[in-house]
């Protein structure tokens, strides 16, 4: 059973939720392809919109590895795309930093690497 | 929650190995945080009978006695599906003098359907270990 993360605004006295499940699934990446066996992952997914409106796509951490692209740590920068070495020590710290990018969102440039900006999570 | 199925053909019967995500505060906090974490557990009888524990995974080193750390959770799933299996020793022929979890007492019973198998999966010819 999946477990519901609800994002709480005090502002605007609204709440959103991100639901997080690990799940066994064929897998397609833009970094490895199409899997020829299921693979099992964690899998974070929102109706929740970005502040343009934008939906969020399915977010899948198949390691300690696959970090987030903000963090819930001031100063810390994570990204999925070429800190590779920034492990995370425990599931914990993962989904939290997940969460974060959700409420926080990321630039288009992290640590020299591009990739796609994603605005803090809408709540009004 | 990610399962795996194993069917036994044998017996007709479908045994699981659930991963699941939960949350909590564990016994051994520090802090008294919630923590996350998978929780993995089987409904495989283990070779006396009896059931296995259920594993918490808060850390890629967490996976079963006996096993290096994993790669990823992948890697993860697996070592504790060969742990289970292995340990339970589903895959034995009845035929030998080992307890079998088949009841069959036919000469080609492993779980695996090949006779000359002796491990679940490893056999070419095996049709069902993990279909889900």
């Amino acid at each position: 059973m999946p477990i519901n993360y609800s994002i709480y605004s005090n502002g605007n006295a609204t709440s959103k939720t991100v639901a997080l499940d690990f799940v066994s699934d064929y897998l397609a990446s833009s970094s490895n392809g199409v899997s020829d066996n299921p693979k099992y992952f964690f899998k974070f997914t929102t109706a929740a919109t970005d502040e343009d409106g934008n939906k969020y796509g399915a977010r899948v951490s198949e390691s300690l590895s696959d970090v987030a692209l903000n963090s819930a740590n001031p100063g810390t920068s994570r990204q999925r795309l070429s800190n590779t070495a920034a492990a995370y020590g425990n599931v914990k710290s993962m989904v939290v930093d997940y969460l974060a990018d959700y409420v926080l969102g990321h630039d288009a440039l992290h640590n020299g690497t591009t990739v796609a900006e994603q605005k803090p999570m809408k709540f009004n | 929650m990610a399962q795996i199925k194993i069917y036994n053909q044998e017996t007709n019967t479908t045994l699981n190995i659930d991963l699941n995500i939960a949350s909590g505060v564990l016994d051994d906090t520090t802090t008294g945080e919630v923590d996350y974490y998978l929780l993995v557990s089987t409904t495989i009888p283990t070779l006396a009978g009896g059931t296995f524990p259920t594993f918490r995974v808060r850390t890629m080193a967490d996976t079963p006695p006996g096993y290096p750390a994993a790669f990823d959770f992948n890697q993860l799933a697996l070592m504790y599906y060969e742990y289970f299996t292995t340990t339970a020793q589903l895959a034995e022929s009845s035929s030998s003098s080992s307890s079998s979890f088949g009841e069959s007492s036919s000469s080609s019973s492993s779980l695996g359907e090949s006779s000359s198998s002796s491990s679940l999966g490893e056999s070419s010819s095996s049709s069902s270990s993990l279909d889900d």
